[in-house]
């Protein structure tokens, strides 16, 4: 709600403080106003400069790759052919491998969870599965990785005779038990945001709980429940060392999740180290770089605009 | 919310909801149980190698790292997240000051909001791709605690800004309005009321931001961590990290054990940060 | 008034905090940064950490340089981050486990190249794999079948074999090993894409010994040392052992090179000499041919 008034400092309207502070001479204010703006753009400018700077690397990439189709789509990953190739098919098609086949088991379950803290729980769980969501929220993704590593492939290799148990199916399971927790927050939030007395209303017709669950509540709720999916896909694709750990790093352009692939996140980490700077590996991995990042930043805008009309519904 | 009556009789819609709740009640519990397992999982696969001589000495043993401790790691994760908040949380919460004191117009609030939100959706990755080839290679900071520090500094930025210009803002008007109409400047405000208020706000949403960047590896991979160091850290020499020695333990072989132990200690570091981040959030409604 | 105590401590933590951050009077004079092969990675390191151990001060070492404190920094990469790193400056020592390229020879201008040992890259697998009991040796021409991904079972490659899928094991572009295996067996080849990518001679190791399905080309030391859980195979013939190495009959022989750019200053100087002398029998130890035989 905070968001969306104006902010709370600002009591004037014809002039701004700044402009008050100057005119009254008040020296500490103009001082304050000062280190504050020059703080603000510092950090700022130093995040712009990044996304600024990786797509100025980048573009070089597209012309030795004869363009964005030969980038994206043609060109192998070979770069120790004779002439070297650098094509991110198969790190694109691996991200989207993983992050689908992630949201896939995650968003049931966390839709699951969020009906039951908002809906069904009792008081005593539904205090304890916060901070649990929290809990899972806060371990960092090499610690993922190392679980996955040490409990799913060994299970992959033994038990389900796979030759190598690292595989995007892999990756995908640990990728959706840290995704999540973050889909699970958001569409709890967005399923109580409903307001009591629309499901009031509802009980009062003498359907199930579940009848109201389904046709009321969930529809009421749908773009927050829609954001919380697309906040889940943007975690998944930025995660970097468990999928490293467990997606196996191949450069083969995968077919199914039995297959190994190597997301953008891999395959910067991979081979960040011998691509020398300005070297034409560097320009691909920045251009790979440049392609997560706008595809975050797109889906992070998305989600912010859906729950700002998620908040404006219920205003 | 009062406990709905079921209908009598045995109808599909009474089977359905039934089906449902079920199913609804094992994906509560299931979200209950996976936390837990794998902190279990951690904690029996670790726990043995715990003692003082794990947490403060370094490793030795061959190969490097089989024995001995992970003290130097965890130094020096600590070293790059103070020098991390000693560069976001000024400017955090200084643009925090701005946004919520200072700011024209409330156009201005949200467009510069709405650029700090998308800018800090940028996975941690491409952090340290930058870092790497800004700082380590072109401003020829080589692979070091300063470039490392910066890089995450710039991680938490977001975070911290977002945070306490939510703080800053939920201080009510009231507060403020009526010590400005007794005369007082601005900064008199921020200084002696907004601050004091909000500050567990604040706190709050550093520990958090530290806590995502200590447990981070892509980041400091490539811009401050190295395999093996006896020294203290400085600025100018590389450091050994929590997350980055564990992943080094792991993709070397070099010892599971101590890959447990180290993954156990990042884990309960970080819960323990989380945990004092939600207690100062819990602080903030006594002040009103 | 309650208000001060907090000021108060806002003061404190940020004086903690930059405490913390203070630069210690430590200059980069003294300080040593080595990078690259992780088929070098220990043997370096743990030279490195004897290094240290014996002579705590840079005086220690020979007189005419200051009494500060010896302090080496190891790290992997992979020989190609190793070139790329000295070029780049960031390291002052490069460890390198192969030729270097003419690309790189004109890049880097004025260098030094250190001999520390000789190494083979040798075909291994588990000693549980299917064919570990009946095979001893593969001809060239199936190591590059092999490696290319056109045999994908093991039946194909000896018909005696299950149907198993041979799960193949490489480590990532930038390593000598994978440089030496293009350029000397597969030619114009290319490794297949369906390979797992490892991150370093140590993660190659480990699979190695848990698959048993896995071929890969590791560093024949590792072999050595691994108490009979891996096998190799003789190359058309020739089996990957330190001797033949050094009659030069294996044609996998690679070079374990420490690399300088320009003139080496004192202290790269003096480590190097330490490992071209003392550090040898640690190079020994590890099961690759040191460099004075």
């Amino acid at each position: 709600m905070v968001a969306m008034t104006v902010p709370a400092g600002n009591t004037s309207t014809l002039l701004s403080p700044a402009r008050v502070a100057w005119r009254g001479r008040r020296w500490s204010d103009l001082a304050l106003w000062a280190v504050s703006l020059g703080f603000m753009l510092l950090g700022t400018g130093a995040l712009l400069l990044i996304v600024l700077y990786v797509a100025a690397e980048a573009l070089p990439a597209l012309k030795q790759a004869g363009g964005l189709k030969g980038l994206l789509f043609v060109l192998p990953w070979e770069p120790l052919a004779e002439p070297p190739s650098y094509g991110i098919l198969h790190a694109w098609l691996s991200s989207l491998l993983v992050t689908a086949l992630s949201l896939l088991l995650a968003v049931p379950v966390a839709l699951g969870v969020a009906i039951f803290t908002s809906e069904i729980a009792p008081p005593l769980l539904r205090g304890l599965l916060r901070p649990c969501m929290e809990l899972l929220a806060g371990i960092p993704s090499v610690v993922y990785g190392f679980f996955g590593y040490v409990t799913l492939i060994p299970l992959f290799e033994n038990s389900f005779g796979l030759a190598a148990g690292e595989c995007i199916l892999a990756a995908g399971l640990i990728l959706s038990v840290m995704v999540l927790p973050f889909v699970a927050s958001t569409a709890t939030e967005a399923l109580r945001g409903v307001p009591g007395n629309l499901r009031e209303s509802a009980y009062a017709t003498g359907v199930t709980r579940w009848h109201v669950i389904q046709h009321v509540v969930l529809r009421q709720a749908a773009p927050g429940l829609f954001a919380a999916i697309v906040l889940g896909l943007a975690r998944a694709l930025g995660e970097a060392l468990a999928v490293l750990m467990l997606a196996g790093n191949a450069t083969a352009v995968p077919h199914s999740p039995m297959d190994r692939g190597q997301p953008i996140t891999a395959l910067i980490l991979t081979e960040l180290g011998e691509a020398g700077v300005d070297s034409d590996k560097y320009h691909a991995l920045m251009a790979a770089g440049l392609l997560l990042m706008v595809i975050t930043v797109v889906i992070n805008l998305t989600v912010l605009a859906l729950k700002r009309r998620m908040l404006s519904r219920h205003v | 919310m009062s406990k709905p009556q079921s209908p009598p009789s045995l109808s599909v819609a009474y089977l359905g909801d039934r089906f449902a709740t079920v199913l609804v009640w094992l994906t509560g519990l299931l979200a209950l149980a996976l936390p837990l397992a794998i902190l279990g999982f951690l904690a029996v696969r670790g726990m043995h190698v715990m003692c003082w001589e794990f947490l403060l000495s370094g490793p030795s043993g061959v190969p490097l790292g089989s024995a001995g401790g992970i003290g130097p790691a965890i130094l020096g994760t600590l070293y790059l997240v103070g020098m991390g908040l000693a560069v976001a949380l000024p400017l955090g919460v200084g643009g925090g000051i701005y946004l919520s004191e200072f700011a024209p117009c409330a156009f201005w609030v949200r467009l510069l909001e709405f650029a700090a939100e998308c800018l800090g959706a940028i996975p941690a990755v491409i952090y340290g791709l930058f870092g790497y080839a800004l700082l380590v290679v072109f401003l020829a900071m080589n692979i070091s605690l300063l470039a490392g520090g910066l890089t995450l500094g710039m991680m938490m930025f977001p975070i911290i800004l977002i945070g306490s210009r939510a703080a800053l803002a939920a201080v009510p008007s009231l507060e403020r309005e009526s010590a400005l109409a007794l005369g007082v400047s601005r900064s008199w405000v921020a200084r002696r009321i907004l601050l004091p208020r909000a500050w567990p706000g604040i706190a709050a949403s550093a520990v958090l931001a530290a806590g995502h960047a200590a447990g981070s590896a892509a980041p400091v991979m490539f811009t401050a961590s190295t395999v093996f160091t006896v020294t203290n850290p400085a600025m100018t020499t590389p450091v050994m990290t929590l997350p980055t020695h564990l992943y080094n333990l792991v993709s070397e072989a070099v010892s599971f054990d101590h890959a447990y132990g180290t993954a156990l200690v990042l884990v309960v570091g970080i819960l323990l940060v989380n945990a004092l981040s939600m207690l100062l959030r819990r602080r903030l409604p006594e002040h009103y | 008034m309650i208000n001060m105590t907090r000021w108060l401590f806002i003061k404190a933590t940020a004086l903690a905090l930059l405490a913390i951050t203070s630069t210690h009077a430590l200059a980069e004079d003294g300080v040593l940064r080595v990078g690259g092969s992780t088929t070098l990675l220990p043997a370096i390191s743990t030279a490195a950490s004897d290094f240290m151990e014996k002579y705590k001060t840079w005086n220690k070492v020979a007189p005419n340089l200051p009494e500060k404190p010896v302090i080496i920094f190891v790290t992997g990469g992979g020989s190609s981050f190793g070139v790329k790193s000295v070029l780049n400056g960031t390291v002052n020592i490069g460890m390198v486990s192969r030729d270097l390229k003419d690309k790189e020879v004109s890049s880097l201008g004025q260098h030094q190249t250190y001999l520390v040992g000789k190494d083979a890259v040798a075909i291994a697998s588990s000693a549980k794999n299917p064919m570990a009991a009946t095979v001893k040796q593969l001809s060239g021409d199936e190591v590059v079948r092999l490696f290319a991904g056109e045999t994908a079972y093991y039946s194909e490659l000896v018909k005696k074999l299950p149907k198993r899928e041979i799960v193949l094991l490489t480590r990532d572009a930038g390593a000598g090993s994978t440089e030496v295996l293009q350029e000397v067996l597969m030619k114009g080849k290319q490794i297949s894409p369906k390979a797992l990518q490892l991150p370093s001679q140590g993660a190659l190791l480990q699979k190695l010994k848990n698959n048993t399905l896995a071929i890969g080309y590791i560093s024949s030391g590792l072999v050595s040392q691994s108490d009979g859980a891996l096998k190799s195979y003789a190359l058309d013939g020739v089996s990957p052992s330190n001797e033949n190495v050094l009659n030069g009959t294996y044609k996998l022989a690679r070079p374990l090179n420490l690399l300088v750019k320009d003139v080496p200053d004192a202290y790269a100087k003096a480590f190097v000499d330490y490992v071209l002398s003392d550090g040898q029998a640690v190079v020994d130890s590890l099961g690759y041919v040191p460099a004075k035989r």
